[in-house]
């Protein structure tokens, strides 16, 4: 199922940020083919790719195309066929998972697509906060 | 009752709201837009994009 979310793991990166506890300004997107497998769907409890894909998670463009919004951009390209089906956009100073320092800020289950060696998919991430 | 007693009363019933407990949820809408290239073709593909609101 699709779906996308700034995940729990993200808000703590957030508030982090805000007073400095986190430094970290290095966002990365990686993909993975783990989105419509059993709990594949993102949710707000994920921490990283259910099924990383074997390509090198991409530096991500940053900017904000407004006030309140994050814009994350970064190309992959597939090195072998493959279905992609997820994504995540990942904070910190390296590609490893799961600590203090690199934490997955946006989880993307986005439906299976099916790439030829040399397909590229071009992510556009942004993230937009509100006050309701 | 004091002054200081209503006061605390005061306080007491109404300490959510003055805190900000009671202040609106933020919402954080995340979009994920994509684009294919199909390298047999040489072009790029625009795709379904994916959204959702917290």
């Amino acid at each position: 199922m699709t779906a996308t979310v700034v995940t729990a793991t993200g808000i703590t990166l957030i508030v982090d940020r805000i007073d400095n506890t986190s430094t970290a300004t290095s966002a990365w997107i990686g993909w993975g083919t783990g989105g419509s497998s059993t709990g594949g769907t993102a949710t707000n409890a994920d921490t990283g790719l259910k099924a990383a894909a074997t390509e090198a998670w991409v530096a991500a463009t940053l900017s904000q195309p407004d006030t309140d919004s994050n814009r994350f951009v970064a190309t992959i390209t597939a090195g072998t066929a493959k279905t992609v089906e997820e994504a995540i956009v990942f904070f910190g100073t390296s590609t490893a998972t799961g600590t203090a320092t690199n934490r997955c800020l946006v989880r993307a289950s986005h439906g299976g697509q099916t790439l030829a060696t040399g397909d590229s998919i071009q992510y556009t991430i942004t993230m937009t906060a509100t006050s309701v | 009752m004091t002054l200081f007693e209503k006061v605390k009363k005061y306080l007491r019933q109404n300490w959510a709201a003055l805190s900000g407990q009671m202040q609106p949820r933020a919402a954080t809408r995340v979009r994920v837009e994509m684009r294919v290239f199909r390298a047999a073709e040489g072009r790029w593909v625009d795709l379904p994009s994916v959204e959702n609101v917290l």
